[in-house]
């Protein structure tokens, strides 16, 4: 298989009542292949959820893709409606609040069932299903757990219990939204670990959606840097953490805690209203480099190493190769 | 709790046993007998409180004529008379006195029939029960279905045509709409019977319930059935009406709030089918708010039916409160004001307790 | 613009604020209520007819030029009677629920800035008295007292008091622990000075909202009270005994004679409360 996602100028639009539309995701390019494992990285509200939430068929009603394609595992254009039997069974996904996704009515073993089911598990196999997944995800006492309810589980397991029922059917492309974020620093390592193993034995696609770079460093081989709803950078790993191009990654980089030994850095301003379409530099407000053609000139990418840029003013020297995409 | 739009239908103040203890990790045997416990003195304590306050009024309304001894008695008959009521005792001996006789069932004298109220009243409950348990079928059948469709879709066209239907059912008073019905379906449609009170003409068979309807099916007899139906569909849906907006409302904002909550997305997202997540993860999780609005509704029920058993001649209690009331008989009135209270009171301890034992947190783990 | 002027002028900036802010009030039920409340002010002096001359020679007339909403089975003017009769019911219901509303709130916001076994009894006792259908409620209050338009006014005060006293104390509970209130307190403030002045005013759009619906409300219970024959007494012009006095001709055909009241019950009802669900979302947009 080729591209398991392909995102390109994709702009989603969310109506609301009474009120200008807003675009929080305005012009975002994003391309996995089969095996891929890459990040999106940026601050909060630069469009990074509604991204995720795009490829899982879960926008909110009121949100449609405006502009742009996006095509899923190949085959399938969302800008139409979102294909069965594709969420859950070949798109999975793993959200950060492990406690609040689970069922508080219903028993885990019975919340799994339901997953399982969905993954075609014939109904009087579910349970013992159910019990070998959470056995296979190292979980002690596996039919102990199957028989508790989510507010009997701390947060660590409860986001186990959310990984067996991502991963039952396995997945060709699983998301994971700041999967680790509310747990504890041992936690993170196992469920890191955890989401490692299945990568590695599956062969499947990964986005993870992390602010987290030590957590993106561990696990994704690229990384796409969002601001203000564009994907500003795409790389490899390594490149944006040493040498990033975008003066903005260059600022992320150095604001995060990745840096433990400088002094802690915060980017000045804020961010810009997604009320409307910006076409030029959203970052050139905050932006160092920021020059006046950056108030008028219309972006498009440049190649970068690996991976492209989008700036007039790239922080690092540009290389020659790449797949250069014109606007 | 999603609140109704009618202030004395947004349900107590009280808390569960989750919010007290912040949020317990399990809940043990004692927690839950304490619960319980605690749960069934409160249903006595108010109980005890809604019988002292009917206590009040009965003393505040001994006036000569409550004593039943004709305008022109003299001092000594109306202190024999007094006497012999017991009104000369002490406030807490007529207190406890009234008690008593409550807890034997005895509601007093009524004035006109000389007759014991707590008879008059069993004899006409079937009536009432009749009504509000029809109207009660007809709300649910309606609003659930209705609030939970509207809750799905926010904003779409069934959440618009529920959101009408509940302000205008709340604004309309059940009185007239059973007069405007009336008007139109007996006088122009002549498709329903004239407001005469129950089908119970064509009924042989002897009554079991006394609730028509369920005696005629259990009787298989279909044609009084049928009649006694005909009878009671107009009533019953003036009835429902006005009971009827709570409920949608209370559905609809649980469904929202189920929609929009991060499990829903979650079991979606794990390819958990639509049916599923509609049967088995949205109706357990609303469950507890539209039990809560059903247990009000109850109460609500015995009030609301007073004026639409009035409009359709309807023999039930509401109407025997009211005649009552006309003649100053005050006995009757309080009775039925302290049953339906009391049965309010109950119904809803009890829907606490239902929705406490559904809910896996509050449940002893093992 | 509104900051603007707030900064240099503060009375014409409330002014505009006020602008604003009515103009943002839902349109079609605040007419109806402008409507209403021109009724209730000079209603029974513009009204085409006198809404208790009796007319043997009119009884039971349909709608017409001449009488709009037709004539009762007296030959009264009915339009004249419905417009009449908001004086009453709206008086009424106003007159009750704003004793109620401000027993209430003092009530509620004092329980709530006091604490202990005080709020607890007052809690309790505001179960208690909700455990009552509220109109059965109002029979019993109406049995104790007396049938006459005062013990209306005190029946609607009695039952719509207990809401106030619950949301006003749902709102203020809270704050007690406030540290500004701590520092008034510290300062020197009275408490009844640091309930009303201080504390209350922090409830003012949940009690508009109440306001709203209660008096919504009491214009049913009004009416009904006054269609089973308490409370207002015909000719008197009242909704709900109007309502009454034409249940019978409604068999004959006349539906007029009931159904214009319970428009006007309607109309009013629905207004009051879009107008409470307006205050609501108010209160929901800035809390």
């Amino acid at each position: 298989m080729g591209e398991v996602v392909s995102l390109s100028g994709a702009r989603i639009r969310i109506d609301r009542k009474g009120l200008p539309p807003l675009y929080p995701v305005q012009n975002v390019d994003l391309s996995v292949g089969a095996g891929d494992r890459t990040a999106l990285v940026g601050e909060s509200g630069c469009g990074k959820s509604l991204t995720a939430r795009l490829l899982t068929g879960l926008l909110p009603r009121n949100a449609v893709l405006e502009k742009g394609s996006a095509t899923l595992l190949g085959q399938f254009d969302l800008r139409k409606d979102f294909p069965d039997g594709v969420r859950g069974r070949r798109v999975a996904m793993i959200f950060q609040d492990p406690v609040s996704v689970l069922d508080p009515m219903a028993g885990v073993g019975t919340q799994i069932g339901r997953a399982l089911a969905a993954a075609g598990v014939a109904r009087a196999d579910r349970s013992r299903v159910a019990v070998d997944l959470l056995g296979s995800l190292h979980i002690p006492a596996p039919d102990e757990v199957a028989r508790k309810y989510p507010h009997q589980l701390s947060g660590g397991m409860c986001q186990r219990v959310a990984i067996a029922m991502a991963l039952a059917p396995k997945p060709d492309l699983l998301i994971a939204d700041e999967p680790t974020t509310s747990l504890d620093v041992t936690t993170e390592v196992q469920v890191l670990d955890l989401l490692e193993e299945y990568l590695d034995s599956s062969g499947a696609s990964l986005i993870l959606i992390s602010h987290d770079l030590n957590v993106v460093k561990r696990l994704a081989g690229s990384v796409t840097v969002m601001y203000a709803g564009q994907s500003v950078e795409y790389g490899p790993i390594t490149d944006i953490l040493s040498e990033p191009a975008h003066p903005y990654s260059r600022d992320l980089v150095r604001s995060s805690v990745l840096n433990r030994g400088e002094s802690a850095y915060s980017i000045a301003g804020t961010l810009p209203s997604i009320e409307e379409v910006m076409p030029t530099c959203p970052y050139r407000s905050r932006c160092s480099e920021a020059r006046s053609p950056c108030s008028d000139t219309v972006l498009g990418q440049s190649p970068s190493a690996g991976g492209f840029v989008r700036c007039l003013f790239p922080v690092k020297p540009m290389h020659g190769n790449g797949d250069w995409k014109p606007e | 709790m999603a609140t109704s739009t009618e202030p004395e239908l947004d349900g107590d103040g009280s808390t569960g046993p989750l919010s007290a203890a912040g949020e317990p990790a399990s809940t043990t045997r004692a927690d839950v007998f304490i619960y319980v416990a605690r749960k069934l003195g409160a249903l006595v304590l108010v109980s005890l409180l809604v019988a002292t306050l009917t206590f009040v009024v009965s003393r505040a309304t001994a006036d000569p004529s409550f004593l039943m001894v004709g305008q022109d008695a003299t001092d000594e008959i109306i202190a024999a008379r007094r006497a012999e009521m017991g009104l000369d005792q002490p406030m807490y001996r007529q207190w406890a006195s009234y008690m008593a006789d409550l807890v034997r069932g005895d509601l007093g004298i009524s004035r006109r029939t000389f007759a014991p109220v707590g008879g008059e009243i069993w004899e006409r409950l079937p009536a009432t029960v009749e009504l509000a348990g029809a109207a009660l079928l007809l709300s649910l059948l309606v609003a659930i279905p209705g609030g939970i469709r509207a809750g799905l879709r926010p904003d779409g066209w069934a959440d618009r045509i529920v959101g009408s239907v509940a302000q205008l059912g709340a604004a309309i008073p059940n009185f007239w709409l059973g007069l405007m019905l009336i008007y139109f379906g007996f006088y122009w449609l002549g498709w329903f019977p004239a407001p005469t009170g129950r089908g119970l003409f064509a009924l042989d068979s002897e009554p079991v319930t006394g609730i028509v309807t369920v005696d005629a099916l259990l009787a298989s007899d279909w044609t009084a059935a049928r009649e006694s139906i005909w009878y009671l569909l107009l009533p019953a849906v003036t009835l429902a009406s006005g009971v009827m907006p709570p409920i949608l409302n209370v559905t609809r904002n649980a469904t929202v709030s189920v929609v929009n909550s991060p499990y829903y997305e979650a079991a979606l997202s794990f390819g958990v089918s639509r049916r599923v997540v509609k049967w088995r993860l949205l109706l357990p999780n609303i469950a507890a708010p539209v039990i809560n609005i059903l247990a009000i509704t109850i109460g609500f029920l015995m009030g609301g039916a007073v004026l639409v058993e009035v409009v359709f001649s309807w023999p039930g209690i509401g109407g025997y409160a009211v005649s009552a009331m006309d003649s100053s008989d005050y006995n009757p009135v309080l009775g039925v004001v302290l049953l339906a209270s009391v049965t309010y009171v109950f119904v809803y301890q009890i829907a606490d307790l239902v929705t406490f034992a559904m809910d896996p947190r509050l449940r002893i783990s093992r | 613009m509104t900051v603007d002027l707030r900064e240099t002028h503060p009375l014409r900036a409330r002014l505009a604020r006020a602008m604003v802010w009515i103009s943002r009030l839902p349109r079609l039920p605040t007419i109806m209520l402008a409507i209403t409340f021109l009724a209730v002010l000079i209603g029974p002096a513009i009204v085409p007819h006198d809404p208790l001359q009796p007319n043997p020679a009119n009884v039971l007339e349909a709608p017409s030029s001449s009488h709009w909403f037709g004539t009762n089975g007296f030959g009264m003017d009915i339009f004249s009677r419905v417009v009449a009769a908001a004086r009453t019911d709206v008086g009424v219901a106003v007159a009750g629920v704003t004793v109620g509303a401000v027993g209430g709130s003092i009530l509620g916001a004092t329980v709530a800035y006091t604490g202990g076994w005080v709020d607890a009894v007052v809690q309790k006792a505001i179960e208690v008295l909700q455990s009552f259908p509220l109109f059965l409620f109002a029979l019993a209050l109406f049995a104790a007292l007396g049938d006459n338009t005062f013990n209306l006014v005190v029946v609607i005060s009695a039952i719509s008091l207990p809401w106030y006293v619950r949301v006003v104390r749902s709102v203020i509970a809270p704050l007690r622990e406030a540290e500004w209130v701590k520092a008034l307190q510290n300062a020197g403030a009275s408490g009844p000075r640091i309930v009303v002045l201080e504390l209350l005013p922090n409830a003012t759009s949940q009690v508009l909202g109440l306001f709203a619906l209660s008096t919504g409300l009491a214009i049913q219970v009004i009416a009904a009270l006054a269609f089973i024959g308490l409370g207002v007494q015909p000719p008197f012009p009242e909704w709900g005994s109007m309502i009454n006095t034409g249940a019978p001709f409604l068999l004959q055909g006349a539906w007029w004679v009931s159904t214009f009241p319970g428009v006007a019950v309607v109309l009013v009802v629905i207004s009051l409360h879009s107008l409470s669900r307006f205050f609501d979302a108010e209160t929901r947009g800035i809390g």
